[in-house]
């Protein structure tokens, strides 16, 4: 229950985020915005709509979860709020989870409106978007609740500045994991070979999440690769925000 | 309030003014940078990093990097035509954005034509265009852009035709060509006698990696086998007509008399027959065409409502329209389309 507190009074407080404005303003620009690439272009210019519209979901969406979520915890320490919020009855475990559903349902306003708005310019363009549309925008929620996961363990021990950084870094590097299997022939039967393998599979592998390429293309999807992924994103998500509780309950306050 | 606002106002004005007039001049610098601004060579943006890292390094952003790199292209293409027709980073470029993105059909399909009509390279359009078969196999624009291919570029070889007919048919097997190609398509087949042909083709991707091509492979071969059963039929019921002075009633006449031990079996369930102008016909293949000439109508009456707000008021509109060349009647004997206006849905009346 005191999470769900927590929860309530972090998405009030977000939202009044100046930052959370100027973003959803970028965004807005590039969606309406795309179709001016797709005048430019040869052929299917409602594809190129889609791919944009789909990247600003999932580059804006992520741009809020690290500049909101690296804040998250350390604007407490520092406005010394979080003395007042911990001498009640709650345990720190119970403030970082619920700061985090907090940022999680922001997230889910953002990437829904987004979503939403892109799905009407889409339809006033001609280009009713299918299910597979809204499917690549929930994966792409659920790869922001990974993402929102490491932004609040950096908050918890990192300034808020290294945090975006490390966590705008993880964003990129977390897309290109598949570098580690696309190896040259060089590498076959070696140590290295396996090492990278193994690294794949544990670092947090972004790209499972996008299927944007699908999406505009119209390629089919199995709802059986949608429920794993899904999978995946929540696990990873709770493991890192298990780290995030234990790292908070470490700090020296 | 007037007292104290007059030169706060003042102050603002001031600021605002002077804000205005070094808004002019840097303007005008601007104009003077441009001016004398290095000429950069258009190709430096072809300078990207290895195809293969680009895939992995878009942060997520493979389907845009995919559409900015197909805009360039498309702009160079535009700028190489209006000057020095070259097209020296065309195929790198085209490449390029296709792995990236590889559903990406209009890009293999344009950039295979802009290969194949404008830096006369084929070979190359038709490498790209294979490759988007295997990635976009329900794509009808890319085998058909291959036939094309065969009968202008190559329109000497002497076997051009044959692999214009194949691709042709490739098309038509997509499902989603529109009825000119499968006009195309049968002509050039009973033009160029291609069962034999066509066979070996399908049996080659019939060895393809992708199981989809494969699956496809093995349902045209019996096709093909349908089709040289039926040529064999044939030869055998103008035998008959010469032996017995008088055409064959029924197929099991042949038969009968012994001119053959039994009729074909269908895989597929269908039947052998023999149709009202003496020849023998087959039900799967007649059902296959049927449901193909059916798609390629139904598409153009949606394309026509698309475009006009309404269906068309008779299918001959679609010709008037330009949405079809030809009215395709049905393929079964004594049936024919029939079609509701007020709907825009397609039936058939036997």
């Amino acid at each position: 229950m005191r999470v769900f507190v927590i929860a309530h009074n972090t998405l009030r407080e977000s939202l009044r985020d100046k930052v959370l404005y100027v973003l959803l303003f970028f965004a807005l620009a590039a969606i309406l915005g795309s179709k001016a690439l797709g005048w430019i272009s040869i052929g299917q210019d409602i594809k190129i709509v889609k791919d944009v519209t789909l990247a600003s979901v999932s580059i804006f969406g992520a741009l809020v979860s690290i500049f909101v979520g690296t804040s998250l915890l350390y604007k407490e320490i520092d406005k010394r709020t979080l003395y007042t919020i911990l001498s009640q009855p709650m345990r720190r475990w119970e403030f970082v989870v619920g700061k985090y559903l907090g940022l999680l349902m922001l997230l889910g306003i953002v990437v829904a409106m987004m979503t939403l708005l892109s799905a009407l310019y889409l339809a006033l363009l001609g280009g009713a978007p299918d299910y597979l549309y809204f499917l690549a925008a929930l994966l792409i929620f659920a790869k922001l609740m990974l993402l929102t996961a490491f932004a609040v363990f950096f908050s918890a021990v990192a300034s808020p500045i290294l945090g975006a950084v490390i966590v705008f870094s993880l964003y990129v590097f977390g897309h290109a994991t598949g570098v580690f299997l696309d190896l040259p022939p060089q590498f076959d039967g070696t140590a290295i070979k396996s090492l990278l393998e193994f690294l794949y599979y544990v670092f947090p592998n972004l790209a499972s999440f996008d299927i944007t390429l699908e999406a505009s293309n119209g390629v089919p999807v199995s709802g059986v690769y949608a429920m794993q992924v899904l999978a995946y994103g929540v696990l990873y998500s709770a493991v890192v925000l298990l780290l995030a509780t234990v790292a908070f309950d470490s700090k020296d306050l | 309030m007037s007292a104290i606002g007059r030169p706060v106002l003042a102050s603002h004005l001031a600021r605002i003014t002077a804000a205005a007039a070094l808004a002019v001049c840097a303007v005008a610098v601007q104009y003077r940078v441009v001016e004398n601004q290095p000429q950069r060579d258009p190709d430096d943006l072809l300078y990207l990093p290895n195809q293969n890292l680009l895939t992995h390094f878009t942060a997520g952003l493979t389907p845009v990097v995919a559409d900015y790199l197909w805009v360039q292209c498309c702009t160079y293409v535009g700028r190489q035509v209006r000057s020095e027709w070259d097209f020296q980073w065309l195929r790198t470029m085209v490449e390029t954005v296709t792995r990236l993105d590889p559903y990406f059909v209009p890009a293999y399909r344009y950039g295979a034509m802009f290969l194949a009509s404008l830096k006369q390279d084929p070979q190359t359009a038709l490498d790209l265009l294979r490759q988007g078969m295997v990635a976009n196999p329900t794509a009808w624009e890319l085998p058909y852009e291959a036939a094309m291919i065969y009968l202008l570029n190559y329109k000497d070889a002497p076997d051009s035709k044959y692999n214009a007919a194949f691709y042709l048919s490739l098309a038509v097997e997509t499902g989603n060509a529109p009825a000119y190609v499968a006009e195309t398509a049968a002509s050039l087949n009973g033009q160029y006698n291609l069962v034999g042909l066509e066979r070996k083709m399908w049996e080659a991707m019939a060895n393809s990696d992708d199981e989809l091509l494969r699956n496809l492979a093995h349902t045209k071969l019996e096709e093909v086998r349908i089709k040289q059963n039926l040529d064999v039929l044939n030869e055998v019921l103008e035998r008959y007509r010469v032996a017995q002075g008088q055409p064959a009633q029924s197929l099991e006449d042949l038969v009968a008399k012994g001119y053959m031990k039994a009729i074909p079996p269908d895989q597929f369930g269908g039947s052998y027959f023999l149709g009202p102008d003496g020849r023998a016909l087959n039900s799967t293949l007649l059902d296959n065409a049927a449901r193909d000439t059916r798609k390629s109508l139904e598409a153009a009456i949606g394309k026509f409502r698309e475009q006009q707000g309404r269906p068309p008021s008779a299918l001959e509109d679609l010709l008037a329209g330009g949405y079809l060349p030809v009215l395709p009647p049905h393929p079964w004997p004594g049936r024919q389309w029939r079609y509701d206006a007020a709907t825009g849905s397609l039936g058939e009346s036997r």
